[in-house]
């Protein structure tokens, strides 16, 4: 399985006024939005890291043409700051962080000891950013990897759009996932 | 409604969605809406939503899955108004 991040910037987020019974029903299964209270007492809140979640699950497992699956990928259990999706009986953990501005969410591998916490071995950059997003967050990587690794880094797309990193013009075993949500960049590497 | 009556009007909710203008610019019934128009999936739900208001149809999640292209949400929205 891949990683997957995704980061929302709460003020951009949608609204509660557009947050309509609609529109909660193409993006979650009922059984979800029983849950949501678990997640956060503020509805906006707990909203945001649910869909969050979904979009890191979305890019960690799904390996296909892109399309519009969110209840393909659906929350199971809610844990002390971690997420146990199911998206075809494979089970994705997403661990999740609300900050004041932005929630967070990564997936991670699971072991017993670290489920309950959501401790993730990924690396980790989030970040407020001034410039254009999509360009800082590729230089962000390419800065990080360089100074940590050498070599020259790059960031290709897959035919379906997915990310990956290439060293030395190779292909490498490093896994990438990219966010941003104006002014907010993040990425997760493993 | 026409399919040009039809063409015209998901056009028009599609616009304000889009992350690539060049994209649109040159939008053929091949354009892909995510990869292609970059519309973000949380953009995609108001595609959904508007088609659903301005062409008084349903789209369930069966045929959401589906509009992929511009030519698959043209299908998807023909055949609902069809089965009015």
């Amino acid at each position: 399985m891949n990683i997957g991040c995704d980061i929302i910037h709460l003020q951009d987020h949608w609204s509660v006024d557009t947050l309509r019974q609609r529109r909660l029903s193409k993006l979650y299964d009922k059984c979800e939005l029983i849950l949501l209270s678990q997640i956060h007492k503020t509805p906006k809140i707990a909203e945001a890291v649910l869909w969050s979640a979904k979009e890191s699950a979305y890019k960690s497992a799904y390996l296909g043409e892109a399309r519009f699956i969110p209840k393909k990928f659906i929350l199971k259990q809610v844990l002390k700051e971690s997420l146990e999706f199911q998206f075809d009986k494979t089970p994705i953990w997403i661990s999740y962080k609300i900050e004041k501005e932005y929630v967070f969410t990564e997936t991670f591998e699971v072991t017993n000891s670290v489920k309950e916490k959501g401790h993730s071995f990924n690396y980790v950059h989030i970040e407020k950013s001034t410039g254009n997003e999509s360009y800082e967050v590729r230089k962000r990587v390419y800065q990080y990897l360089k100074n940590r690794y050498g070599g020259e880094w790059g960031i290709r797309k897959t035919e379906f759009g997915k990310p990956y990193l290439t060293y030395n013009n190779k292909m490498s075993e490093k896994k990438i996932s990219i966010s941003h949500h104006k002014p907010f960049i993040a990425f997760v590497l493993r | 409604m026409t399919k040009q009556n039809i063409e015209e009007k998901l056009k028009e909710i599609i616009k304000p969605y889009i992350g690539d203008e060049e994209a649109f610019k040159n939008l053929t019934s091949e354009t892909h809406l995510l990869t292609d128009l970059k519309i973000n999936s949380a953009h995609l739900v108001d595609v959904i939503l508007d088609s659903e208001e301005i062409f008084d149809i349903e789209i369930d999640d069966e045929s959401a899955e589906k509009m992929i292209t511009v030519q698959a949400a043209l299908d998807i929205i023909s055949d609902k108004l069809k089965d009015k």
